[in-house]
């Protein structure tokens, strides 16, 4: 659409997004009834200027031409009356021809005069010169006669030479008046005419435009979805063309015939959106009906996820404990065994770890805790960490931090560079090397693990971020892994704001990459580093509240090997009543989230955070629901998730004990 | 236009006439009675009866006789011893008739028709005709009786004075053209009479409005053209015909008016009211005295001065002498 819709739009270039025909676009001004106004007009006002001006001109002409021909006549008259006097010198008679050409009033003075003297002079003198016109005739006795055969033959042409002058005077001032008038008439032709084109024009403007006007605001209201606009464009006979009737538009009005067709073309489109709004509705219908299953389908799983984990966690919590219980008494033909037991025990932990933290980045209840990190410092973590399992499988480690820092959470970036340096540690064969390398770009830090080792297939490339997707491990070997690494790097890298790229190719090496915004490494604060102590757990006073005996029994064995003191309470009533006991003095409070009878293990760690403030309160669950994990969340409490590795809980002791002794 | 004197040129001649007439009737011991008959409004006819009555002795009678248009008497006025009444009705006052020859005089055509018709034995004298209206009264069966005298005074100089005074200006020229009609051919005699030495071209036209042919050919052939106090001279439009041919043609125009003169003819030899008068006077003294023979005696008027315009002189490029002389060379001649 190219033509503007309103007639109030001053300058209405076409849409580049519609263009032309040809291309180019056709830039239009002002409106259609001024264009339309401008086309009649000034062809109008300029014939209407042009006659008039044509016409005043030759009236004023021939006003001009009547003026002087009548003071010539007059002149050549008194000329012609006169020859005969003139020659004579009479000068009565020559004053009666002066008197007498005065009385038709067309002249105001008569000069009658020769180069023998005489001079007759009739009429007033009192006009001002400037306002007179002088006409003169020369006195010629051969143009008065009319009788050049009485010359005699030889003679000279006595008749040629003229023997006077006659001088007309006439007075102007009528003539101006007369010029005035012929000229004021003109012009008011000429506004008259330009008056009555203007009135036509303008009423055939706004004839042609006022339908073009409203066919162009119904064609915007089609176009801002009202499709119930109609034009009411009709003939005078107040008849629209009817569908199909080609003969008879071909008599009728255009404009007529165009909003005809829009017309038309409105009610299919009414008819079209009403087809695709119950389409629409229909669709709609189907889709929340699947999404509504999806959600379901999804809390399912979580549900499905929650109690898998809790459940499972239970007995290889207890199973775990149990093992490390017998590990140190076992004989030499059992030790095999329960060294088998002990890593079978381990991966289900290190899975059920994963799977809990793919629920709970799912369940959304992480907020990462941004703050300037020193990549210098993340990469001495790493290095630290993953040094000797890269000596071990001969590959050589470089950093480049190149001074830079990054904002964001700390340890989710540990964590995900951590895993990604761990699967180029695995993927690189012997004498690889991986590198990790951090760059500035545009405002941003890129950083960067490659390795030179087999590289990932295309095929592959687009499914590694999917859970439980492993390349090259079609035996589920858990040794590799589970496959779920790169699936929480994936979503923990969203959860930072930004995303895993992946570069490969086979024998080529693979390189991850992520790019987190840059920050001043002169502002990143220097952790305070916490002194590991592995002093003895000897002495340590720790309660344990469980509703499994399994546990209890388990939970008594192992912190008994580590010298601990240990009391077992099975309920959180008892245990509650335990910690208000003035005699008791603990350091260590381990419960159960979820106790026998409705009990709270929450309820638990309160009691001991309010009657034994000096106790270390852990609370051990299974339970990895986002609804529990978010509640857990709110209520700081230290929580060991089940299974708990004994060494783990080994680490946790020490740290309180060595917390204590200063004290 | 042409036969109105002016009045200026008039009253410079009144005295002139004045003491004329004095000087001619000093001689004269008998005072004559006279009857004058006017039977028109013409002004120069006025302008002669006038200066006849100032020429008038005063012991003698002066009866003015006005005649309606057809000729009987309808008033008179008499002026005589009471000159306090010159000029005023006086048909109360008739005065005694002196017994010693009274004289009748009739001017203009009108009232000599009417005086001719007239009984009586009075000596009659008809004054102020044109020879055209003397030509026409002649054939009146009562022009011609023998019981009366008659004399006839013609207000034009005769034509041989007009050869003088154009033989006085132009005394090379000889060649004298004349447009003339059929009734001129009394005026044609006399010149033709007078012009003895003359190469004297006459071209008669079929009357006074078609004179063009005729001047066509008598214009290259002449020297002078001369408009004859016929029917064409006393044609306004015929004389201004014969005179813008002459200015045309560089050729001057003479004639036998003042008149003429002034409307683009050379020169004339004209007489005055004054001296017509006073001839018309005499004439009547000769009647008086006794019979002439044939009873008709026929004069033309005595020149009395010459008219010259000067711009057509000039225009013409001559060089003229003066009226005086011209005058005195005209009158000298007679």
């Amino acid at each position: 659409m190219i033509a503007p819709t309103h007639d109030l739009v001053v300058h209405t270039p076409a849409r580049p997004s519609e263009p032309s025909a040809d291309g180019r676009a056709v830039v239009v001004g002002g409106s259609l009834q001024r264009d339309l106004f401008r086309l009649g007009v000034v062809p109008c006002a300029a014939v209407a200027l042009a006659l008039t001006a044509w016409f005043t001109h030759s009236r004023l002409d021939t006003l001009e031409a009547a003026f002087n021909a009548e003071g010539q006549a007059v002149a050549r008259q008194v000329a012609a009356m006169s020859d005969l006097s003139l020659y004579a010198g009479d000068l009565p008679a020559l004053q009666n021809v002066a008197n007498a050409a005065l009385r038709g009033g067309q002249v105001t003075r008569v000069e009658i005069s020769n180069s023998a003297g005489v001079f007759v002079t009739a009429g007033s003198k009192a006009a001002p010169i400037g306002q007179l016109r002088m006409f003169t005739a020369p006195v010629t006795l051969r143009e008065a006669s009319k009788a050049t055969a009485f010359a005699p033959e030889g003679a000279t042409a006595a008749g040629d030479k003229p023997i006077g002058l006659v001088q007309a005077f006439r007075d102007t001032t009528g003539y101006a008046r007369e010029r005035t008038r012929s000229l004021m008439a003109g012009i008011g032709i000429a506004m008259v005419a330009l008056i009555a084109a203007w009135a036509w024009v303008r009423h055939t403007a706004r004839t042609v435009a006022q339908p073009l006007r409203r066919i162009s605001r119904t064609v915007a209201a089609l176009e801002a979805g009202r499709f119930d606009a109609r034009c009411n464009v009709v003939t005078r006979a107040g008849k629209a063309p009817a569908d199909g009737e080609d003969e008879g538009r071909r008599g009728q009005h255009e404009l007529a015939n165009l909003a005809h067709d829009i017309n038309r073309l409105a009610e299919r489109l009414q008819r079209n959106r009403q087809q695709s709004d119950q389409q629409v509705r229909e669709a709609t219908a189907v889709a929340l009906q699947r999404m509504a299953e999806a959600e379901q389908a999804a809390l399912s799983r979580a549900r499905f996820l929650a109690a898998a984990s809790h459940d499972l966690r239970q007995p290889l919590h207890a199973m775990g404990l149990f093992i490390d219980g017998l590990l140190p008494t076992a004989s030499e033909a059992q030790r095999p065994a329960v060294l088998r037991l002990q890593e079978g025990a381990e991966f289900m932990g290190v899975l059920l770890d994963d799977l809990l933290e793919i629920s709970r980045l799912d369940a959304q209840v992480l907020t990462p805790a941004i703050a300037n990190v020193s990549l210098a410092m993340l990469f001495d973590q790493l290095g630290a960490q993953h040094g000797a399992r890269a000596a071990a499988s001969q590959v050589r480690l470089a950093w480049r931090d190149r001074g830079l820092a990054v904002r964001s959470d700390p340890a989710l970036l540990l964590r995900i560079i951590g895993n990604l340096v761990g699967n180029a540690i695995t993927h690189s064969g012997s004498d690889g090397t991986v590198l990790v390398a951090a760059r500035r770009r545009g405002g941003k830090v890129r950083i960067e693990v490659r390795d030179n080792g087999v590289g990932i297939a295309p095929i592959h490339q687009a499914r590694i971020f999917e859970e439980f997707y492993q390349v090259a491990n079609t035996e589920r070997d858990r040794r590799q892994g589970f496959g779920l690494g790169l699936a929480i790097c994936a979503r923990i890298a969203a959860l930072l704001g930004t995303r895993i790229a992946l570069r490969s190719a086979l024998q080529c090496g693979s390189a991850f990459s992520l790019e987190l915004p840059e920050a001043d490494a002169r502002d990143v604060q220097r952790p305070v580093a916490e002194p590991v102590a592995s002093s003895p757990l000897a002495g340590l006073r720790c309660m344990v509240v469980d509703d499994d005996p399994a546990i209890l029994d388990a939970t008594r064995a192992l912190l008994t090997q580590w010298d601990c003191e240990v009391e077992c309470v099975a309920s959180g009533s008892e245990a509650t009543r335990r910690l208000a006991d003035p005699e008791t003095r603990l350091d260590v409070l381990l419960c159960d989230l979820q106790l026998a009878d409705a009990e709270d293990g929450m309820a638990v760690i309160e009691a001991a955070r309010r009657l034994q403030p000096e106790a270390l309160a852990v609370l051990v669950s299974g339970a990895t629901g986002p609804e529990s994990l978010q509640r857990l969340r709110q209520g700081g409490v230290t929580l060991l998730t089940k299974p708990v590795a004994p060494a783990k809980l080994r680490a946790l002791l020490s740290t309180r004990r060595a917390g204590r002794t200063p004290s | 236009m042409f036969v109105n004197p002016s009045s200026a040129l008039l009253r410079g001649l009144r005295a002139v006439a004045g003491a004329v007439c004095a000087a001619a009737f000093a001689a004269v011991a008998q005072a004559a009675g006279l009857t004058v008959l006017l039977a028109d409004d013409n002004a120069a006819h006025a302008e002669f009866v006038r200066l006849l009555r100032e020429s008038q002795d005063a012991s003698s009678r002066f009866e003015l006789v006005r005649l309606p248009g057809d000729g009987t008497p309808a008033d008179r006025v008499v002026a005589g011893e009471d000159r306090a009444n010159a000029g005023v009705r006086t048909r109360s006052l008739r005065p005694s008739i002196p017994a010693d020859a009274p004289v009748t005089m009739a001017v203009g055509v009108a009232a000599a028709r009417s005086a001719i018709e007239r009984p009586g034995q009075d000596p009659l004298v008809l004054a102020m005709l044109s020879r055209l209206d003397y030509e026409s009264l002649k054939g009146s069966p009562a022009f011609r009786r023998g019981d009366r005298q008659v004399g006839v005074l013609l207000r034009e100089p005769a034509m041989a004075d007009q050869l003088v005074l154009i033989d006085a200006l132009l005394p090379q020229k000889r060649r004298l053209g004349v447009v003339a009609t059929a009734e001129s051919e009394p005026i044609v005699r006399e010149l033709r009479r007078a012009a003895q030495g003359w190469d004297l071209h006459v071209e008669y036209a079929p009357d006074a409005t078609s004179l063009a042919s005729v001047l066509r050919l008598l214009v290259p052939r002449s020297d002078a053209l001369m408009v004859l106090p016929d029917l064409i001279g006393d044609s306004q439009a015929a004389t201004l015909s014969v005179l813008r041919a002459g200015a045309t043609a560089g050729l001057p125009v003479f004639g036998t008016s003042d008149g003429l003169v002034r409307s683009g003819g050379l020169a004339a030899a004209v007489s005055t009211p004054g001296q017509l008068a006073q001839q018309a006077r005499a004439l009547g003294q000769k009647l008086a005295m006794g019979p002439v023979a044939g009873g008709v005696l026929v004069e033309a008027a005595t020149p009395s001065t010459v008219r010259v315009n000067p711009n057509v002189a000039r225009g013409l490029g001559l060089r003229l002498p003066e009226e005086r002389e011209l005058t005195e060379r005209v009158t000298a001649a007679r």
